[in-house]
């Protein structure tokens, strides 16, 4: 084993470029050989996109709703399509024809090929704010004719669009991961930073409220406490409300890995040597500590975002988390509570693929910035 | 001669390669050895040298990806039989058979290299019954005789003990009885007593030393320490990047070394009176970067270019057994292995000791019944259940410029001494004191109460050099951060003035100031330890307490550590006060020394007087544990029972008395106070004055004359 | 031991005080209560209240007093008693409703966790000791998704297929014609056959995640001196690995195993939802949504004191396994 702690200081020293290496350029380094964390960050990073241009990238308002069109069963996009009449690829969705199910006693729709609908990139539509500046009406994506249907993911009970709904639900669906470990980040770096710092008394104090929190089940208790939040609160605070509650249960773990951190750094010889040199404790925190587990706070930010994200979808899927109005991929999910509704529109269920394609890229990415977090040791 | 009826294990031409990233790691490189029965062959050399790698390619126990690319390992348990063990897949059946049986092996921690879930007993049993078809009962009664063979006080009890609720030496002595209960033919040591104190190590030594004559087996042994190679050894091995270098019996390797390697490592073993110690220069080069040609020239005095770095030695016989792999032994050489005319110059009148008496000069910092005590909590409320008394009424004085030895076996209270003196902990009673210009002066300081302008001051002429080349320096702050910080936030420098003084103290512990920009993983363990010596330089300090700093290096890079503590301390007129486990260190750095144990001092003396003439039972037993890296010079040993006593509950009387072979009654009752027994020598010991004690054996200095040049 | 379990047991005591005062907080924490409930439905129905009727109301539920005094008479009657106060709703006394629920949310926790043992034990092994092999690989990727999936996703997709490809109902513990049944073998029997598929939706996340952990534990462990000790006693290879790196990999999966019961118990609330099972889950979420406060509040004490309960079993479990623990 000393055989390898010696090749990678070698290894370092004969490229100028490796021996003058920080700690983030090492990081990058390790991560970069991690193949599935690479491809989950790159999940990561489109997904975040859709949050920025959910507008743009969602063919229509995600209220827009049609009578004409419930549960209408999702159509194929054909794009390569040589239209002679117009000499060029224009790509085009069939329409649907009305079957009657007697058996059932109920409409149903069904595509039919002999309708063509042309689509185009790059089309005018519903008009938004495009990141909440530029008022516009372009469209990545939508029917040349605004009245024809285009349901790529099909549509709901009422006729909305799944496709477009899954986009929009995204923004909500992330950002509350985000925001919601961001306010558990803040209150596990406090606490568990209190606890590293002080130690004795506040320290215990801490401890037993974080184990008295992690062996509650968090299910039942995030139920009672979003069953508390009256049906007239508007739907921003409840967003709000939503995320303090799965904070509630979310900062312990960060305390933890915090406090850990902490103690573990507090009997470092380099961290000694800091004191010697004069450091004042802030100094020492901020120069000489955070830096080295900055990286490891990433990796665990990153692993419990998709925490939350399941738990804010279980929620909402319940009708006690988010509710509409707003739209996320739990509150999508809720129409796909039962099973009639799945049998008839099994693409209801689609929301559901994005949760676990967001989960997983998150996973993913965690997953390697952990292993890379610490690139010191082999 | 050996015959090969003898031979008991052959290796030939073995290769290892460890495939990397980086390319292919050759850590053994085509080893020739042969072990006989009954002999003891020892394997020397640095770290990253391939010796514990080709130990465990005998039992194909090397850890992954490393494999044997080439050459075999007879094995002949029976001098009818042979058997090439590099042949036998890993986990097949007979190379199981063979492994734990006919072969057994020992590791340096005892402590990791034993499951804490199972007891001692289950775990040395179950080999028997792995090998033997015997009835429980039978396997523990085997257990229990084995654990009695190796010394272990009631081997009944300890069968059923936990590993992890015995001391160091006494799992090191499981882990042998374990080894040996199925009466191996062979037993492969790798460096089995370095992580044990010294006293410890003596012990297992002397008791693997009978134990292998008792019971005639072969003794395969890794080590780094050529002191441990003359204790024991009847054969060496040198090792250098892969390839043995010198070999032959051990008088013949270590009275007459012929490769430079195997004279330069002798050398630079640090011993007293010596001025200057030859350090090899460099580092030993990692296994990506081979050199070509010999493998030694880039570090070695008498390489020729054009020769040495083109040619590749071969092993040439020398006489009888002794072999070399030097191109200066081919006939008609042109090389010659001739003193340069720099090693004439090693005797540089500044590192001469000063002839000024150590007790004439200004004292720098005064000790005062010290005591530091740390709580004990246990329980839900953190209860205060007893005190441990890592430091136990301490007085003593430091000299400007002197170098004050400290040593004492781990957990006497060395570190948290001079933690204390660094102010990292507080005192719990008596005083410190800090005079900055000397006595005489009248400006003091209490480190525990310091006013505001002495709050600034007093860290900056007090500096400290870690032990841990790796965990002293941030991972993530480069080698100009490193080094300036203390100079920033004192605002003793900034900018360009900063990476000015930073380039200054780079050139002066000899790093390139080309490495400013570069982060510590960059470095080896050596250079990693002058920029540790760089960073206390850095504000110029008066008093440097340096803890354990060569502990962590190679031999030869140890001397070019403590060559250039001795130039700087000449250079800037520093103090020190330096904390080692290590007798031959301390030896060759201190002007005084002074032993610790228990938290208290036991002795303390000029460097001369307590080696030669010691007056407290525990100095003599350390003295009579260091190991002479010459082979006639056997001391008589001092067996030191037991270990250090707990601090927590130190016996009543002389902490020292349930270890002391002169112990009485009075001992038991009544604490010895430290008294001077000469107006510079003081010994806590109510006998002092009766009691003749042996003083260290003489060590090193009569190998150098020994060594011829060319045959 | 003895001791060590003692002092476990007085430990938990200050965490049951603390998590009866969270039920209960808990359960008073939505604006208005029962009878405010009962009045406006009473309103929609056309029936005018008067408020001296609401008063009575209250003072015969026991809500006129205040929150603390409801709460010391509600925790007393449990510690006495056994009662755990009456459903407005149902009209029952509490007891009547819980227990038999608690079984069987006890009982699928209990078989998930043995499931995802069963499962993920020889996977993880698998996993560690041929690593980077197809089979890890595999493992592995099916790992990352097991843990991706919400569990109620996954009951909903189960739902789907064998509605849709094989006709049947999935939701239930039990056959319609033993819902009410007393218990029985056949009951029982029909229990078990109901069992599996909650448990594979409830056991899969845990299962995916200890394949993970167990797979890294391996791998740190398989690296350590003492496994090449073992190696060169000359133990085969199974017998070796078995004995000392699976052992000691095993004991953070031990501490761990409270972390995932509590999931368990805590995930079942969705799934029983979803899968409409007899279990807690969906008479919790009625509870609290009617403002049936007693019950609420058993259920959510009564969950969590399931969990600190595996919490104790798998400390002295940890406790008996590594003696490390038993020592301190």
């Amino acid at each position: 084993m000393q055989i390898h702690n010696s090749s990678t200081a070698g290894e370092a020293i004969d490229s100028a470029e490796g021996a003058r290496a920080g700690q983030w350029w090492l990081v990058w380094r390790k991560f970069r050989r991690h193949r599935l964390a690479m491809i989950g960050g790159f999940f990561t990073v489109v997904l975040y996109l859709v949050v920025f241009f959910a507008e743009f990238l969602a063919p229509f308002s995600p209220d827009r709703y049609s009578a004409e069109y419930t549960y209408a069963p999702p159509q194929s996009l054909h794009l390569l399509h040589w239209d002679s009449s117009q000499g060029w690829f224009s790509p085009y969705v069939n329409g649907y024809k009305i079957e009657v199910n007697y058996e059932q006693g109920r409409r149903l729709f069904v595509v039919d090929p002999e309708k063509r609908h042309p689509v185009g990139f790059w089309v005018q539509g519903d008009s938004y704010r495009l990141l909440g500046v530029w008022q516009t009406d372009l469209h990545l994506i939508g029917p040349l004719d605004p009245a024809a249907p285009m349901y790529l993911l099909g549509a709901d009970r009422l006729g909305r669009d799944v496709l477009s709904r899954t986009i929009y639900g995204t923004r909500v669906s992330m950002s509350i991961g985000l925001v919601g470990v961001g306010l558990s980040l803040f209150l596990g770096i406090l606490l568990g930073g209190l606890s590293g710092y002080f130690a004795g008394w506040t320290d215990n104090l801490i401890q037993r409220v974080i184990e008295f929190l992690q062996s509650i089940p968090s299910i039942p208790l995030w139920i009672g406490l979003a069953v508390a939040i009256p049906a007239e609160v508007p739907p921003v605070q409840v967003y709000f409300l939503i995320t303090v509650i799965l904070s509630v249960v979310g900062w312990t773990g960060l305390a933890r890995v915090v406090r850990g951190r902490f103690f573990a750094l507090r009997t470092e010889d380099f961290v000694k040597a800091a004191r010697l040199d004069g450091c004042s404790t802030l100094r020492i925190l901020f120069r000489h500590m955070v830096p080295s587990f900055m990286s490891h706070i990433i990796a665990v930010v990153t692993l419990a975002i998709p925490g939350m994200i399941l738990a804010e979808t279980s929620l909402s899927f319940l009708g006690i988390g988010l509710r509409p109005p707003t739209v996320s991929w739990g509150v999508l999910l809720q129409e796909a509570q039962n099973i009639r509704s799945i049998s008839t529109a099994p693409w209801l269920l689609l929301p559901g693929l994005a949760v676990v394609i967001a989960v997983l890229a998150l996973n993913f990415l965690g997953d390697g910035l952990r292993d890379a977090a610490d690139p010191y040791t082999v | 001669m050996v015959t090969s009826a003898d031979t008991l294990l052959d290796i030939r031409n073995l290769h290892v390669q460890f495939p990397t990233d980086h390319g292919v790691v050759k850590a053994v490189d085509g080893v020739d050895l042969m072990i006989a029965r009954g002999r003891t062959v020892c394997v020397v050399g640095e770290s990253g040298c391939g010796k514990s790698v080709t130990a465990r390619a005998i039992l194909q126990v090397i850890d992954a990806p490393g494999r044997i690319t080439a050459g075999s390992l007879f094995f002949s348990a029976s001098p009818e039989t042979r058997v090439d063990l590099a042949a036998l897949p890993p986990r097949g059946r007979q190379l199981r058979s063979i492994r734990g049986r006919e072969i057994a092996m020992i590791y340096q921690e005892p402590m990791s290299s034993l499951s804490p879930l199972y007891t001692i007993g289950n775990q040395i049993s179950e080999a028997i019954r792995w090998h033997s078809p015997v009835s429980q009962q039978e396997a523990r009664q085997r257990t229990i005789a084995a654990l009695e063979q190796v010394g272990i006080p009631q081997p009944q009890e300890l069968f059923d003990r936990y590993p992890f609720t015995l001391s160091g030496g006494m799992r090191q002595r499981a882990m042998i009885a374990m080894a040996l209960v199925c009466s191996p033919k062979l037993l492969i040591a790798d460096e089995p007593t370095t992580a044990l104190d010294v006293t410890t190590q003596a012990n297992i030594l002397d008791l693997l030393r009978k134990l292998q004559a008792e019971l005639q087996m072969s003794l395969l042994w890794i080590t780094h320490d050529l002191g441990v190679v003359a204790e024991i050894a009847h054969e060496v091995a040198v090792m250098y990047l892969g390839k043995i270098v010198e070999q032959g019996t051990v008088e013949q390797v270590l009275h007459s070394p012929n490769h430079p390697y195997t004279r330069a490592l002798l050398r630079s073993i640090p011993r007293r009176g010596a001025g200057r110690l030859a350090a090899i220069r460099g580092n030993v080069p990692s296994p990506q970067q081979r050199p070509g040609g010999c493998l030694f020239h880039t570090r070695c005095d008498f390489a020729s270019t054009g020769l040495c770095d083109r040619v590749e030695p071969a092993m040439i016989q020398l006489e009888d057994g002794h072999s070399v792999r030097c191109l200066a032994y081919v006939p008609h050489s042109p090389l010659r292995l001739e003193q340069p005319p720099a090693e004439a110059a090693a005797t540089d009148p500044h590192l001469a000791f000063s002839d000024l008496p150590a007790e004439g000069r200004p004292v720098l910092l005064a000790v005062e019944q010290l005591k530091v005590h740390f709580p004990i909590q246990r329980g839900f409320f953190n209860r205060t259940t007893g005190h441990v008394r890592a430091v136990d009424g301490v007085s003593f004085q430091i000299y400007a410029g002197e170098t004050l030895g400290l040593v004492g076996e781990s957990g006497c209270g060395k570190t948290t001494l001079g933690h204390t003196l660094m102010r990292l902990y507080a005192p719990t009673a008596g005083e410190i004191r800090y005079y900055p210009r000397g006595k005489a002066d009248g400006d003091t300081m209490n480190p525990a109460h310091l006013n505001k302008r002495q709050r600034k001051q007093y860290p900056r002429e007090l500096r400290m050099i870690f032990q841990d080349p790796y965990g002293s320096l941030n991972p993530r702050l480069s080698i100009l951060e490193i080094i300036g910080e203390v100079l920033k936030v004192n605002n003793l420098a900034q900018g360009r003035e900063l990476e000015r003084r930073v380039r200054e103290l780079m050139a002066k512990v000899g790093l390139s100031p080309d490495y400013l920009h570069r982060y510590p993983h960059a470095f080896s363990g050596g250079q990693r330890q002058r920029i540790g010596i760089a960073r206390a330089l850095a504000p110029r300090p008066a008093l440097i307490v340096a803890d354990e700093p060569v502990s962590a290096l190679d031999v030869s890079v140890q001397a070019q550590i403590l060559n250039l503590l001795k130039e700087l301390q000449s250079e800037f007129s520093l103090t020190y006060l330096f904390i080692s486990h290590d007798l031959n260190v301390v030896s060759h750095i201190s002007d005084r020394v002074m032993v610790m144990y228990v938290g208290r001092i036991v002795e303390l003396a000029p460097t001369q007087t307590l080696f030669q003439r010691p007056q407290h039972p525990y100095t003599e037993a350390l003295l009579s544990a260091v190991l002479s890296p010459d082979p006639s010079v056997r001391p008589p040993r001092i067996q030191l029972e037991g270990g250090v006593a707990d601090p927590a509950n130190p016996p009543a009387g002389c902490a020292f008395h349930p270890r002391c072979r002169y112990a009485q009654d009075r001992c038991r009752h009544e604490t010895p106070a430290l008294r001077p027994v000469t107006s510079v020598h003081w010994v806590a010991c109510h006998f002092a004055e009766e009691l003749t004690l042996h003083p260290m054996a003489l060590a090193v200095s009569t190998l150098q004359t020994q060594e011829s040049d060319r045959p | 031991m003895v001791r060590y379990i003692v002092k476990r047991l007085l430990l938990m005591v200050p965490t049951l005080v603390a998590i009866s005062i969270v039920s209960f907080t808990i359960i008073n924490l939505p604006p208005g209560d029962f009878v405010d409930r009962i009045v406006a439905q009473r309103l929609t129905a056309g029936e005018a209240v008067t408020a001296q009727e609401a008063a009575d109301l209250r003072a015969f539920y026991g809500l006129d007093r205040s929150v603390g005094e409801q709460y010391v008479v509600w925790v007393s009657n449990i510690f006495v008693r056994g009662d755990f106060g009456r459903s407005f709703r149902w009209d029952l006394p509490v007891r009547d409703l819980v227990w038999e629920r608690m079984a069987l949310t006890l009982l699928l926790s209990v078989s998930s966790l043995l499931f995802i043992w069963v499962v993920a034990i020889p996977i993880g092994i698998f996993s560690a000791v041929r690593r980077y092999s197809l089979g890890d690989y595999i493992a592995t990727f099916l790992g990352f998704v097991g843990v991706s999936i919400p569990n109620f996703l996954l009951a909903l997709v189960l739902m789907f297929i064998s509605f849709r490809y094989f006709g049947q109902s999935v939701g239930g513990l039990f056959s319609p014609q033993y819902i009410n049944a007393p218990w029985s073998l056949a009951k029982i029997l029909d229990l078990l056959g109901h069992l599996w598929i909650p448990m594979i939706v409830l056991g899969t996340a845990g299962t995916a995640s200890l394949v993970r952990t167990l797979r890294a534990n391996l791998l740190d462990e398989l690296s350590r001196p003492y496994v090449t000790t073992a190696r060169t006693k000359g133990l085969p290879e199974s017998w070796l690995i078995v004995k000392y790196p699976l052992r000691h990999a095993l004991n953070p999966f031990v501490s761990d195993l409270n972390g995932i019961f509590v999931d368990l118990v805590s995930g079942s609330t969705i799934v029983a939802v979803v899968l409409s099972l007899q279990t807690t889950g969906p008479l919790l979420l009625d509870a609290l949504r009617s403002e049936d406060m007693f019950l609420a509040g058993s259920f959510i004490m009564l969950m969590s004191m399931l969990a600190v309960v595996g919490t104790l079993f798998s400390d002295i479990l940890l406790a008996w396994l590594d003696p490390r623990i038993r020592y301190r």
